[in-house]
């Protein structure tokens, strides 16, 4: 069954081109297959992942303020944060073509990506506003990149790309919890492979 | 090393950002989705907006020989349950309603609100809040509510640079944190976080103390996050019996929290004045 998965999101990724619009929220819904589905019928032996309540208790809290925890983080974390509060600090227009500046759920999304970032100790190599309108957290190591776009809609979309094939870009359903981990996890592995 | 009779504390500029006072209790049989609307009708005067939240789990205290009995199945998570979220006109104040758990919270927000104080706001919100909640269940005879238990929760920030720059001050502000060692390998921490829990007298309760730090994203800062909370079965489930144990519940968490923090932190930070 998840072979079927991959080769048929593999088909669907083959017929889209190759240029970096395909980050594009609008086209994101040519993706018919999202990494969540792909990875948990790739798991069949952890039932824990597929249980909906499981990836609910990721995010129970009675507390209404949130902060992000620093108590295992990397060291390299606080310095990331301040990066991302300066792009959120960018006004409308901020690349004089018409681009939103980063909202709240865009940031919200991307935070909660820096931290599972640091708790694998996986430091981005940038954080920049995104010309979509959100935040775009990239990785690069030689010729292979990756980034996550974390958008103001509320989307989040993963890219990867070896810069000679096609780019393989997918949408994580959830900016929390299980779906969060799978996407970072999937980039590490492309990055450091 | 209780003291009761020391004077109850007291802070011109105590570091609380929130408060949470709740009961969790049986879920009601006839409980569904469309209650939480027709509940939220009559309070939303009040509380103008919402959000669906996922639903807390059971976090019954258990003592002694109760640890090796298994959960009661009622308080297991339901897959049709969902927690929603009635907020305030001022966005200071949150009723979170879930089939087995009723919670209100205060909090501080971004500027420079004070603590409204327990006894004159807090307090009677939640009593406010806790009567509409047992009215609306009565009218629509969704059952009786059973009470299992009460909590209370304070949430304290520390910001960087007020008393503290970095973790080997952390003993300055926490005596609990004694930061020492043999000296022989071991330099200075990076990050320091502790939990702690005390037992109430009576096995009336539980207090648990997290302190661990964060960021805050409202305005960009390192802090401390000391967060204290309370947890016990009351007598019964009548209003008065609750409001007992909240009572005992903040007064552990607020004499804990005086406990636990230095002297130097209540005279120089948060100008304790009594």
């Amino acid at each position: 069954m998840s072979s079927v998965a991959f080769t048929l999101r593999d088909t669907v990724l083959q017929v889209l081109p190759s240029d970096m619009s395909l980050t594009r929220p609008q086209n994101r819904l040519r993706n018919a297959f999202t990494q969540r589905d792909a990875v948990l019928e790739d798991l069949p032996d952890d039932p824990s992942l597929a249980r909906p309540q499981n990836r609910l208790r990721n995010a129970e809290s009675p507390l209404w303020t949130k902060t992000v925890s620093l108590a295992n983080a990397s060291g390299w974390l606080v310095g990331t944060l301040h990066r991302l509060h300066d792009v959120a600090r960018l006004p409308d227009n901020w690349n004089s073509y018409g681009a939103v500046a980063p909202n709240a759920t865009a940031l919200a999304n991307a935070q909660n990506f820096l931290h599972e970032l640091s708790e694998l100790d996986f430091e981005p190599s940038r954080i920049d506003p995104s010309a979509e309108n959100g935040v775009c957290i990239s990785f690069r190591a030689g010729n292979r990149y990756a980034d996550i776009e974390c958008f103001n809609s509320g989307d989040v979309l993963a890219v990867t790309s070896d810069g000679s094939g096609q780019p393989q870009i997918w949408e994580i359903i959830a900016a929390s919890g299980d779906d969060l981990r799978m996407a970072v996890a999937q980039i590490r592995t492309f990055v450091r492979s | 090393m209780q003291d009761n009779r020391r004077p109850f504390p007291e802070f011109d500029a105590p570091p609380v950002v929130e408060t949470a006072l709740g009961v969790e209790f049986a879920p009601l049989g006839s409980w569904g989705v469309p209650h939480f609307g027709l509940f939220w009708h009559g309070i939303q005067g009040e509380y103008d907006h919402f959000e669906v939240q996922p639903p807390l789990s059971s976090q019954i205290e258990q003592f002694g020989e109760e640890r090796a009995q298994p959960e009661q199945p009622f308080f297991d998570l339901l897959p049709t349950q969902a927690r929603c979220w009635f907020i305030s006109l001022d966005d200071r104040t949150l009723i979170q309603v879930q089939n087995g758990r009723f919670l209100l919270n205060w909090r501080k927000g971004e500027g420079q609100t004070p603590y409204p104080r327990y006894e004159q706001t807090v307090r009677p919100r939640f009593v406010a809040a806790w009567q509409s909640f047992t009215r609306f269940v009565e009218d629509q005879k969704l059952g009786e509510i059973a009470v299992a238990q009460c909590e209370v929760t304070y949430v304290n920030h520390l910001p960087i640079g007020a008393g503290w720059k970095d973790a080997s001050d952390i003993s300055e502000v926490f005596p609990v944190w004694a930061g020492r060692t043999l000296g022989e390998f071991l330099p200075q921490p990076e990050r320091v976080h502790f939990g702690a829990n005390y037992l109430l007298p009576g096995r009336r309760g539980r207090l648990r103390v997290t302190m661990q730090p964060a960021f805050r994203s409202s305005d960009h800062s390192e802090i401390l996050q000391l967060t204290l909370t309370a947890r016990g079965r009351p007598q019964s489930s009548s209003e008065a019996d609750i409001l007992a144990w909240l009572d005992l519940g903040r007064e552990w968490v607020v004499r804990g929290f005086a406990d636990i923090t230095s002297t130097k932190m209540h005279e120089e930070i948060w100008r304790r004045t009594r």
